[in-house]
């Protein structure tokens, strides 16, 4: 089992994750403590921040206060324009990222972001080959 | 089965299907219209975001994630059990 417990500051966008495992009859072991912004991941080992790779990103994708600060901070958000989602049109934002075209979906009634979309590349044929649909909201 | 019978059952069929058309052109138009008044500016909607999450450059967000043994089987989604807002 792993308890979390996630920091997030709106300020520098940076958020702390620390991650306690125990498992049955052994632990709770030492947490494992990563710090990532917008577009770094670290790994903290005693004094040391080792740099994480870019996959290390997805979960902050499922904070939605990270990810409306940083398509806020970068700025260079479009509009793309409206897709159905779940029964409803939603407005759809979208993002040009190193990894590839970003899409966020925002209720146009509220406001509020209800899903978070991205294309990941395939591990082996290196092609955006799959996507994963996050849920954010509600 | 009696044909007034087959006459009023393709006939409510009809007006319904009238009805539907129309309450779903309607429903498209006012999206459209709707994506053009509300969707000009990119950063003014992400502004629009921040405020009814209520992300303050003031606060601090504090999750907390309590022994789940589900977690494991939606790998995708984690649940946020309690949520403080810290000045």
């Amino acid at each position: 089992m792993n308890v979390n417990e996630a920091w997030f500051d709106p300020q520098t966008g940076v958020d702390r994750v620390s991650t306690q495992t125990t498992f049955p009859g052994g632990g709770p072991f030492p947490p494992q403590v990563t710090l990532r912004d917008a577009t770094r991941a670290f790994m903290q080992a005693e004094k040391n921040l080792n740099p994480l790779p870019a996959t290390s990103m997805q979960s902050r994708y499922l904070n939605p206060w990270a990810v409306i600060r940083d398509w806020a901070a970068a700025g260079d958000a479009r509009v793309a324009g409206r897709e159905l989602y779940r029964d409803y049109m939603r407005v759809v934002l979208a993002r040009a990222t190193p990894d590839g075209e970003q899409r966020l979906f925002l209720d146009p009634k509220n406001g509020f972001p209800v899903k978070f979309e991205l294309q990941e590349k395939h591990y082996l044929w290196g092609s955006a080959a799959s996507s994963t649909c996050i849920r954010i909201g509600h | 089965m009696p044909l007034a019978v087959i006459r009023r059952f393709f006939l409510a069929a009809f007006v319904w299907f009238l009805l539907d058309s129309t309450g779903f052109i309607a429903w498209q138009a006012a999206g459209q219209a709707g994506a053009e008044s509300a969707t000009q500016n990119a950063a003014a909607l992400l502004a629009r975001a921040k405020e009814v999450m209520g992300l303050r450059a003031w606060a601090s967000l504090l999750f907390i994630t309590t022994p789940s043994p589900q977690r494991s089987r939606t790998t995708n989604r984690i649940a946020l059990t309690r949520l403080f807002f810290r000045p």
